[in-house]
């Protein structure tokens, strides 16, 4: 199982995912959380006029840009969300050196609930020495 | 699925229960297994690759960081 980041999700939304994450979708290994499902959403409204990706979409022809955002604000049922009723009782159990936000608690609750890899675009070091801590694995894909 | 053996037994504990739970809800799979048909065109994948080559999704990131810390990358 691999658990990826807002990033990844954006890439496999759009179809521009690595071919190993393409391949462990169709295998039905992916899962997100709902913080980076969450943040992607917020990102891709943030700011206002074209800075916001929302606002880029205005380009293209209406039909096509309902079928893109719709696709930016329903997960598909190919990517895994493990509920917070299930996540909550392993991230407040969580025993790492050092204090997490809500983000990383979620995402190490998730990848030890699921014994998965978490996979991110950029290096976070405080959820990496999270991981490193419970010895979650955790790979950096640019 | 074993446990981590270096794990506070405490937190192994937690996690088998949640796991339990977790599987007896049907969270442990993803709702569908098989790829997923994009919806978007060129056109749309070019947007967002400018999008996030000119620097716009890290721009978006950090004011949702600055609105709540508890999305930011630490």
């Amino acid at each position: 199982m691999i658990v990826i980041d807002d990033q990844l999700l954006l890439a496999t939304l759009s179809d521009t995912d690595p071919p190993d994450i393409e391949a462990a979708v169709g295998r039905g290994e992916v899962f997100t959380t709902g913080s980076w499902y969450y943040r992607l959403g917020r990102a891709a409204t943030a700011g206002s006029g074209s800075g916001a990706l929302s606002g880029r979409f205005r380009a293209l022809e209406e039909p096509v840009r309902r079928r893109v955002v719709a696709a930016l604000e329903e997960l598909p049922p190919q990517i895994g969300l493990v509920s917070l009723r299930t996540l909550v009782p392993v991230m407040q159990a969580l025993a790492v050196s050092r204090p997490l936000n809500f983000l990383n608690a979620e995402a190490l609750g998730a990848a030890l609930l699921l014994d998965a890899t978490i996979a991110v675009t950029v290096d976070a070091p405080l959820l990496r020495a999270g991981a490193a801590d419970l010895s979650v694995d955790y790979r950096v894909i640019s | 699925m074993a446990t981590r053996q270096r794990l506070d037994p405490n937190l192994a504990a937690v996690i088998e229960r949640s796991r339990a739970r977790a599987a007896s809800v049907g969270e442990l799979t993803p709702p569908c297994v098989g790829p997923i048909e994009s919806v978007f065109t060129d056109e749309a994948r070019d947007i967002v690759a400018d999008w996030k080559r000119e620097g716009g999704y890290e721009r978006a990131l950090a004011e949702i960081a600055d609105a709540d810390p508890d999305l930011a990358v630490q």
